[in-house]
């Protein structure tokens, strides 16, 4: 299989010696390479005009030593997920430092911007230190924190935290002085920001617009932003941490917690990486569900943000929000009736959806399709038309496709650029391709253009609603795989094995086998999407949770850069991030 | 009957004759000019609690909400609820605030919102003191709240609080001269500045008269007042409450009871320049109604307001001061010079009017005209001709 | 009662007056100034020259002393109260504020003032307008010629950064 790959065939042609392995797992190739190769082969990849690996998906790493069979080797090593969005294919680089001390790679942010904070957060939470990196500092950890915490050797828990809330805290030194002395305000970043020509104003952690604990050190000069610095780690809850010490069935939980305004996305990314790995199929019943929740999920994270995007813009007297609240409830109530939640669902869950739609599903949803495209034109014409919103969104925070590209900006905020890279239609799943939709996409870049997406998506997403509401087959909603699937009630009476079977995956739960796998799906804010590294046994060896509203919130400063305050706050509002996203 | 069809006046009299029963002159004139000084400086009081539910209950139904609806029938106590709640919260100053700024600040800003209420008149007679130079004295005492805002602002030793004062220098005074220009022109066509002659000699109500001149008093009102679309200074979203974030408790409440008051305050004033204060059917026979209808209109300029309130986004601050040069100032210009020249045409006073109308209306057509085809332009320019 | 409204206003302009000049904190300085202003305008009041009154609080209070705070708040090492409060040119300022004093003194003492005999006109403002119109039409144009020109280079000024 791995000699047919032809990305392979030409970095083999291109660069001898520099691939030390390639691997195949599910249909995808995993290339090892020397790390001083590692930069060169990058921008070969993504510069070749056959190839066009022009989009970094996802960057991680992983600490080996723990794994069986691992020992001699070296201990990290960083990984990269390449895609390219013309042709839908993927390429799994992996790069072992170095170092077991201090573990250094080459860093990607000359190739790709939008590295800059993956590879803060792999220094953060790893170790891994990456050469080249202009602001290599912890990001969702505070400054001081003792050790990295994904390390194998660090506990999970019973660590020192080292908050100190004290008056002695450097933080504090200016407390107060901030308007007398602007210089004495600790300057984030120390090495860009210039304190002593401009003013720095510090947004949040707690401040209406920046949409939950995010922290944005606005650099200002006079009303223009000069930069933005975001802060980010103030939700930060070791996902991932966590991930790696309880079973995979078990963290379908946290995917709630992570997005919580459209856990039903998250849900179905998780379940599809866990899918995937175990090598499963998905009977299609449940795939169809999947797909209508999903959209679901979608008109709501989209209405959210639209209500709150003309908050931002408006202040809470606005109209609007109310308006797509109303509608978002309907949704949630559909949530509520299939789940029996409405924010945290854990509806899909890796191996089909919880339980069956109840009878009165149809009926509910088949209200939502009635009423939205009318209440949708209503929006149109509360705000698509309003002179004022169009004045304050035409032309701002632009982003080229190429920088949105440079910086992994996925979802509307990339099809605002004109890019229709949708992993709906790119590497279609749970049987999108069946669906007959269209790429939403506008040229501009602007926020008026992303406005324009997403207005444009929801419609998108009833269309596929209703023909999945159509073609809703009957069947099972819970894949027929014995790895994944309880045997049914009456074997257990006929047989030991079913019950040891039963026995074994409701204790130990499901087994997947040793393979490592990165998969994604797209929700309402763009690539949401996990890599995977199991070692045979029922609990993940690594588990990242790639986060498209960490990696979009990257852009904001780019975005940002000679507009006014106002501006910003409607920058980071059209970015459309849940902190829960961002921090993980 | 007589003494009930004008009723105010009478009553008015009948209180001052019966106090001087028991006291010397000049302690009548002291009684009085005290009882009428509290009655206007508790207008912003009233306002504030009348205007707070009021703007709930709007702005709820705006949103398809039901806005208060526990305190009392129809929630009709929730501001005093309110205020309760404001009296008894902690007094906070921060640290390193300039201490004796910091409370002047409230106190100046609710007397300026306060004295505006001198020259409002209610009715026929009814009016604190007609002042020969009442429009202007209008306009002058917003500049009070300019520096009470400005000192709010200083004094916080908070960013947000100082670009909020930033910002409403700017706003203010760009604001101010459509404003003033507006009411010149009103001014130009009585022949007086005096509020009590200005509503005895709009026979036909001025925004009928003067439409350019109505809707860029009431844009440039909705600027000072700081109500959206341009509440830029206290951008809850942006700048979280702008100049008085740092306020608590009742210094808070002070710069609350000044938003409304001036929001009422401002309507008051639309009204008798613009809409024929309190005149009205059988007004002249029955001056009772005066106040009536004064306060009809009153709070059918305020309700237009909140109405916008909900259903506007905010300008941003460029865009603004932008609209303030360059669409409400040369039209209010263009407005005072044809107005001036009708007013010198040798034809019945009617006649002038509709002259000023067929103007006004000419000034609103280029305008509205030349705004759309700049919007035309801004969107062509950033590919978005379609859109 | 009025002349204890007057001292009134007068112990308020002057100890305010005295305030601008001695507070280290320049921006209590510029809010002294205000209310100056404010004791002018009372003593406008009680000449019966209302408008001028409110011309006073509207251009002075308004638009001047605002703009005095405004520039005040953009600089920011003059708001340190531990900067020196004499600069190099203290002496020559010094000199020249002498000389003007003794100038406005001697022409305050020296020259007859015409004190109105009569009341004043209760309703003066349309007598103001019509002056502006009528004899006094030129200087009023010279005037709005001079801000014309002073608007036209604030706008020179403020448009060399871009």
């Amino acid at each position: 299989m791995s000699q047919t790959n032809p990305a392979v065939e030409k970095l083999r042609a291109q660069f001898e010696g520099a691939i030390q392995a390639e691997s195949e797992f599910r249909g995808e190739t995993t290339v090892t390479l020397r790390p001083q190769d590692l930069v060169a082969v990058a921008r070969f990849l993504r510069d070749d005009p056959e190839l066009r690996f022009n989009h970094l998906s996802n960057l991680t790493a992983v600490d080996w030593s723990k794994y069986p069979g691992h020992a001699a080797k070296e201990r990290f090593s960083t990984v990269y997920q390449l895609l390219s969005t013309r042709s839908g294919q993927r390429l799994t680089l992996k790069v072992p430092a170095p170092s077991s001390d201090s573990p250094i790679v080459p860093s990607l942010t000359g190739l790709w911007p939008g590295a800059n904070w993956p590879e803060r957060e792999v220094y953060d939470l790893m170790g891994v230190k990456f050469d080249g990196h202009p602001d290599l500092r912890r990001i969702l950890l505070p400054f001081n924190w003792p050790n990295h915490p994904l390390r194998k050797e660090i506990p999970r828990g019973g660590e020192t935290v080292p908050f100190s809330m004290t008056w002695e805290d450097e933080e504090f030194a200016s407390f107060g002085k901030q308007i007398v002395e602007a210089k004495a305000v600790p300057q984030v970043p120390p090495k860009q920001a210039d304190a002593n020509k401009h003013m720095i104003l510090n947004m949040g952690p707690h401040h209406p617009a920046t949409h939950g604990v995010l922290r944005v050190v606005v650099e200002l000069d006079g009303e223009r932003v000069v930069a933005a610095y975001p802060d980010l780690g103030y939700l930060h809850s070791g996902f991932e941490k966590q991930g790696e010490s309880i079973r995979y069935k078990d963290f379908t939980l946290y995917t709630d917690r992570a997005d919580y305004v459209s856990s039903m996305c998250t849900n179905l990314s998780y379940s599809l990486a866990v899918e995937k790995l175990m090598g499963v199929d998905i009977p299609r019943r449940a795939q169809v569900i999947r797909v209508i929740m999903a959209e679901l999920q979608r008109l709501a994270s989209h209405l959210l943000w639209l209500g709150t995007s003309v908050l931002d813009s408006a202040g809470v007297s606005h109209a609007l929000l109310m308006y797509c609240f109303r509608e978002r409830e309907q949704i949630l109530d559909i949530l509520e009736l299939v789940s029996g939640a409405r924010l945290t669902t854990t509806y899909i869950r890796p191996g089909g959806v919880w339980r069956d739609v109840p009878p009165s599903f149809v009926e509910r949803v088949q209200d939502v399709l009635d009423a939205f495209p009318k209440r949708i034109d209503e929006y149109e014409r509360m705000v698509t038309h309003n002179p004022v919103w169009k004045s304050r969104t035409i032309g701002i925070g632009k982003l080229t496709q190429a920088q949105a590209l440079a910086m992994s900006v996925t979802g509307p905020a990339l099809r605002a650029t004109g890019l229709a890279f949708d992993y709906r239609k790119t590497r279609p799943y749970s049987g999108y391709e069946a669906y007959d939709f269209e790429i939403p996409t506008a040229t501009d870049g602007d926020l008026f253009a992303r406005y324009l997406c997403r207005v444009a998506e929801m419609r998108q997403s009833l269309r596929i609603i209703e023909q999945a509401l159509k073609n809703l087959p009957d069947g099972p909603v819970w894949t027929a795989d014995r790895k994944m699937s309880l045997p049914p009630r009456q074997e257990l009476d006929t047989s030991m094995e079913a019950l040891i079977h039963h026995f074994k995956l409701n204790t130990e739960g499901f087994v997947p086998p040793v393979g490592e796998v990165y998969e994604c799906a797209e929700s309402p804010r763009g690539e949401t999407g996990f890599y995977l590294v199991s070692d045979g046994t029922a609990n993940p060896y690594r588990l990242h949770f790639r986060t498209p509203s960490f990696v979009n919130l990257q852009a904001t400063d780019l975005m940002a850069r000679g507009g006014f305050i106002a501006d910003l706050v409607l920058i980071i509002g059209s970015v459309d991030i849940t902190l829960g996203d961002v921090d993980r | 009957m007589d003494y009930i069809r004008d009723f105010f006046i009478n009553f008015a009299h009948s209180w001052t004759t019966w106090i001087s029963g028991g006291l010397p002159g000049w302690a009548v004139t002291v009684v009085n000019f005290l009882l009428g000084g509290l009655i206007l400086v508790m207008m912003p009081v009233i306002a504030t609690l009348a205007l707070t539910w009021m703007e709930r209950k709007v702005i709820g139904r705006i949103q398809n909400r039901l806005g208060p609806n526990r305190v009392g029938p129809w929630g009709i106590f929730q501001a005093i609820a309110d205020a309760v709640k404001m009296l008894i919260k902690e007094d906070i100053i921060p640290d390193r605030a300039d201490r004796p700024v910091f409370n002047l600040a409230p106190i100046l800003i609710f007397v300026g919102a306060a004295m505006l209420w001198a020259v409002i008149p209610f009715g026929r007679r009814m009016i604190g003191q007609d002042l020969n130079i009442g429009a202007l004295y209008v306009v002058a005492i917003g500049s009070i709240t300019t520096v009470a805002v400005l000192m709010a602002g200083w004094a916080s030793n908070n960013k947000f609080a100082l670009i909020g004062a930033f910002r409403v220098v700017a706003q203010l005074l760009s604001y101010e001269i459509p404003m003033v220009l507006s009411i010149g022109v009103v001014v130009l066509v009585v022949g007086s500045m005096r509020m009590g002659t200005i509503v005895e000699s709009q026979w036909v109500p001025f925004c009928l008269v003067l439409p350019v001149a109505f809707i860029t008093y009431v844009l440039a009102a909705i600027a000072e007042t700081g109500r959206a679309p341009f509440d830029l200074l206290e951008a809850d979203s942006e700048i979280v409450a702008g100049y008085f974030v740092e306020y608590s408790g009742l210094k808070f409440g002070w710069f609350y009871i000044a938003e409304y008051g001036n929001l009422m305050a401002v309507s008051a004033i639309t009204t008798t320049l613009f809409l024929g204060g309190w005149r009205g059917p059988f007004a002249g026979a029955a001056p009772v109604l005066g106040p009536l209808y004064f306060i009809i209109k009153t709070v059918l300029v305020i309700f237009v307001l909140m109405w916008i309130r909900g259903t506007l986004p905010r300008f941003r601050i460029d865009q603004m001061l932008a609209f303030a040069w360059k669409v409400l100032v040369p039209a209010a210009l263009v407005n005072l010079l044809w107005v001036a020249a009708a007013l010198k045409l040798p034809v019945p006073q009617a006649v002038q009017y509709a002259v000023m109308l067929v103007g006004n209306l000419a000034i609103l057509g280029v305008t509205l005209t030349l705004l759309g085809q700049s919007a035309k332009q801004h969107a062509k320019r950033h590919g978005l001709a379609g859109a | 009662m009025q002349h204890v409204m007057f001292f009134l206003f007068a112990i308020i302009t002057l100890g305010a007056a005295i305030m601008v000049v001695t507070t280290r904190n320049l921006l209590r300085s510029a809010l002294w100034l205000i209310l100056v202003f404010f004791g002018i305008a009372g003593i406008f009041v009680l000449l019966n020259a209302e408008f001028l009154a409110v011309v006073q609080i509207l251009v002075y209070v308004g638009a001047i002393a605002t703009l005095i705070i405004f520039a005040v708040m953009l600089t920011r090492q003059v708001m340190d109260p531990k900067q020196p409060r004499f600069n190099d040119q203290a002496r020559v300022v010094a000199g020249f504020a002498t000389l003007l004093f003794v100038v406005l003194a001697v022409i305050v003492t020296r020259v007859a003032w015409p004190v109105a005999i009569g009341a004043a006109p209760v309703d003066a403002i349309q007598q103001l307008g019509m002056d502006f119109v009528g004899p006094y039409a030129v200087p009023f144009e010279v005037a709005s010629v001079l801000l014309v020109v002073a608007m036209i280079g604030a706008i020179i000024i403020a448009r060399e950064h871009e």
